[in-house]
């Protein structure tokens, strides 16, 4: 049984394919990479896998279950928990209070406890600070769990960004262009800790990007994509050779490829 | 009903329809630049209904000149309000809430001022025509009625052609995807939300005017927005053109219903019908449905 | 002139119910009903008609009170807050209004327009000033807890939110009955307060005045919202011969804030044992580092 399957999977907006019959296999404790140039359809199909957007054809399965028609939160309570490409976070909650939110699915208190503040509701709270505290203390973003996320700087959004979506312990992690913005070392620190977390937790990434060289060293799998269409999956050293990758990044993109 | 007065509803509705499609253009063209419910607009009819009665008792008699100037005053009021209230927000890019917080402020003060310099006074707008009626056979209309529906006819065609064929229209209608994006077509996202202010103000002052007409001037005939929001909504919010279907169509089921049931049931059924409608399709009659995007 | 301060407190303090209860569902959740008003008119004359019509005891006219705004709030709920807001907003601003020609229209029952005198007069200071007790008690508990940051994440973004795995739906809906179940819960105090009622009580420029008050304050501020509610509240019932112009007073002030200072007058900040515990500890010993 594979973590995820994607089959045969289609989005259109107003009659323009995002993404037309993208199909793939996500294993276990993988990290893979979909790449492709701007607009090429990998964040509609992050969108859909999360259930952020509805599919319009094809079928998507975590474990084996269909989730194709579940609303987003419902499939991040089966486990797969997403970053996006420009940073969503809540402004109104304080650094600590992000990432607690995305544990809220599995708080069972009722609303009534919630009115009196009852013990299990304190017990429950301060455990669910002590987590938190944890994924900010992995990201070095303790110091600044009180305060809002504007007043950090781009990189440390991305990483609260990660440990927000790390805090439901998911089987599968969606990472949006994760090094959007970073510096080059900024970047190289982050693949780092990206394969950190694959192999202390356990689960399985799936990284979108534009450059094929931030993901090389890391992925085991890279599946192109090029307007709307897979054009190539491989192993990194496979599709590096690749001539329709190549065709399509050079097409678009001037060989910025490496 | 019988068919005489069945026809005779039927006209007064259409006419009442047209200025609720007035009402609910002028909404709806703030809607679909700055995607918030404006409602100042209501204010800005109040202020005009009021001009409107002044000008035209103590200024200028005749019918036309008193509703230009009304316009005028009408379209200087909805530009005063975006740039003293709304401007500063949006340059600010704060979030769209505080447009809508700071437009249902405006609406209160203007009605709360007015309340309380004349508050207790009722202003009837005088007669420009000697002849208020005429008929056909049996039937009889009011002349003040296919006035206003002339008037709103107008109106709306001029506002069409405007919004098709002009560049600066066209800018309007495509500034509907999000304020905060850059500007479009090379025109400045200031330039155009002031023009839109200025012909939403334009649009509210012909419906103070006209409300003023039919009803008499009250601090309060602002809220008679609603009407121009629910044919919005209708409409399908920020579809122009469903807008101004919805309006008629609301002005007509509206004069039947309070012809047949009486003037109580009827707002009854028809915010009844507007939830069931809601239910059912969402989007209104033409309108697309406003997501959050990814 | 003792009981003239006491009416002021009273009213006072249904009006910071209310206001309360707006600030639950707009300060913290996003959402903005111009037909709240609507529920308190309906907590109201169900508490009139059950008492006087029906003959029943207080205690259950007070629970029926909240029934009906409950089903209310489920009709409204249901079919509007799938949308986006706008939608909510403009048709609570139609249900506010329907429920106006709704009183009028069943005159036979509600008094329609001539309203309805002779509520018994149940709702004193004692029973008033415990209300606002426990309703803020509830919402600056939930406030604090996972509730609350559900109910913010909602209103910053609707989206994260679910992809986070909040229920936004479901959430809302939970906020708004709430809402709903605080606001008739406050116009039933309001009926056995005042023993008149009718149908213009509540218009939507009070529903709006309700929203813009917990601005002024700020959203994030519960503390907030009660002071500028009792501030504006006790004033307007202080200085009647200014009523009319307390409003384009507040308008104005609102207007200055949002454009000035738009997280409100009191920010972020929360009157809590804790801050005043520590209002007597920077007395004795100022912080160290920090
Ligand atoms: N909500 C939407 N409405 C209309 N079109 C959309 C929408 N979302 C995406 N598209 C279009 O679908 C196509 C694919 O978009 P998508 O965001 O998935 O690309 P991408 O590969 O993530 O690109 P990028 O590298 O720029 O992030 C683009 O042409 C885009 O304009
Ligand atoms: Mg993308």
């Amino acid at each position: 049984m594979d973590l995820l399957r994607v089959e045969a999977i289609s989005k259109n907006f107003g009659g323009v394919a995002a993404i037309s019959n993208f199909s793939m296999v996500q294993p276990y404790n993988t990290i893979s990479a979909i790449i492709g140039p701007n607009g090429a359809g990998k964040t509609t199909t992050f969108n859909m896998i999360s259930g952020v957007q509805t599919v319009d054809t094809g079928k998507i399965f975590l474990e084996d279950v269909e989730i194709t028609k579940l609303p987003s939160h419902k499939i991040q309570r089966f486990g797969v928990s997403r970053t996006f490409q420009n940073i969503r976070l809540i402004e109104g909650l304080s650094v600590i209070d992000n990432v607690k939110l995305s544990y809220t699915s599995r708080l069972t208190y009722t609303m009534f406890e919630e009115f009196i503040h009852s013990p299990r509701v304190r017990k429950n709270e301060t455990v669910l600070e002590d987590i938190a505290m944890e994924y900010l203390e992995f990201f070095d973003l303790s110091k600044y769990a009180k305060s809002k996320p504007k007043s950090l700087s781009y990189g440390l959004q991305r990483r609260l960004e990660l440990a927000r979506a790390l805090m439901n312990e998911p089987k599968l992690l969606l990472l949006d262009e994760p090094a959007a913005g970073l510096n080059p070392a900024e970047t190289r620190e982050l693949m780092g800790t990206i394969q950190k977390i694959q192999e202390q937790k356990n689960l399985s990434i799936i990284i979108v990007e534009h450059h094929m060289d931030l993901v090389m060293k890391i992925c085991s799998i890279i599946h192109v994509i090029d307007f709307g269409k897979k054009i190539a999956e491989g192993t990194p050293q496979e599709i590096i050779k690749n001539k329709a990758v190549l065709q399509a990044y050079l097409g678009d993109m001037g060989g910025e490829i490496c | 009903m019988e068919s005489g007065v069945f026809v005779q509803q039927l006209v007064n509705g259409i006419s009442l329809g047209g200025v609720y499609a007035v009402m609910a253009v002028g909404f709806g063209l703030v809607f679909n630049v700055l995607k918030f419910s404006n409602f100042s607009h209501g204010g800005v009819v109040t202020v005009s209904a009021y001009a409107g009665f002044f000008i035209s008792s103590k200024l200028i008699s005749s019918f036309p000149l008193a509703l230009i100037a009304t316009i005028l005053v009408g379209a200087a009021t909805g530009l005063l309000i975006e740039r003293l209230v709304f401007r500063p927000v949006r340059l600010a890019k704060k979030p769209l809430t505080y447009l809508f917080v700071n437009s249902i402020t405006v609406a209160m003060m203007v009605q709360q001022t007015f309340a309380a310099i004349w508050g207790s006074y009722y202003f009837p707008y005088p007669e420009f025509f000697k002849r208020t009626a005429f008929s056909i056979g049996q039937l009889v209309f009011s002349g003040t009625y296919l006035l206003m529906l002339a008037v709103s006819a107008v109106v709306l065609i001029l506002l069409t052609l405007f919004l098709k064929k002009t560049k600066l229209g066209i800018a309007i209608r495509a500034a509907s995807s999000d304020i905060y994006t850059p500007p479009l077509m090379g025109i400045n996202t200031d330039v155009i939300t002031g023009i839109t202010f200025i012909i939403a103000g334009a649009l509210a002052g012909i419906t103070g005017f006209f409300l003023g007409m039919t009803y008499t001037v009250t601090p309060f005939i602002g809220s008679s927005m609603i009407k121009g929001i629910i044919a919005a909504i209708i409409g399908g919010m920020g579809s122009l053109t469903g807008g101004v279907i919805a309006g008629i169509l609301l002005g007509i089921v509206e004069s039947l219903l309070i012809a047949e049931l009486g003037s109580s049931v009827t707002p009854i059924i028809i915010y009844l019908a507007i939830v069931i409608l809601l239910l059912v399709r969402p989007q209104g009659i033409a309108g697309n449905l406003y997501t959050v995007k990814a | 002139m003792f009981y003239f301060f006491a009416n002021v407190l009273e009213t006072t303090l249904m009006y910071t119910i209310f206001v309360l209860s707006v600030y639950l569902l707009s300060g913290l959740t996003g959402f903005f009903s111009l037909g709240h008003g609507a529920f308190i008119t309906i907590g109201a004359y169900t508490a009139g008609l059950a008492t006087l019509r029906f003959g029943l005891p207080i205690w259950l006219a007070f629970i029926l009170a909240i029934v009906m705004g409950l089903v209310g709030g489920l009709i409204i709920g249901v079919p509007t807050l799938k949308l986006r807001r706008d939608y909510f907003l403009l048709i609570t601003f139609g249900f506010g209004e329907m429920v106006r020609a709704l009183l009028l229209w069943t005159s036979q029952l509600t008094g329609g327009a001539m309203g309805m005198a002779g509520i018994p007069y149940a709702a004193e200071l004692p029973l008033i000033a415990i209300s606002v007790v426990v309703v803020l008690f509830i919402i600056a508990n939930l406030k604090r807890s996972s509730f609350g940051r559900t109910c913010i994440s909602i209103r910053d973004d609707e989206l994260a939110a679910q992809a986070m795995g909040i229920n936004v739906y479901a959430h809302k809906i939970k906020v708004f009955l709430l809402s709903a179940a605080i606001a008739s819960y406050g116009g039933a105090l309001l009926a056995f307060n005042m023993t008149f009622i009718e149908p213009n009580l509540f218009d939507w420029l009070e529903s709006a005045r309700l929203i813009v008050i917990i601005f002024v304050g700020g959203i994030n501020s519960v503390t907030g919202a009660l002071v500028t509610a009792l501030f504006y509240y006790s004033f307007g019932e202080l200085f009647r011969f200014a009523n009319v112009w307390r409003d384009v007073i507040l308008a104005v002030l609102v207007i200055l804030v949002i454009i000035f200072r738009s997280q409100g007058l009191f920010g972020n900040f929360e009157l809590s044992p804790k801050w005043i515990k520590s209002l007597f500890n920077r007395r004795k010993s100022p912080k160290r580092g920090a």
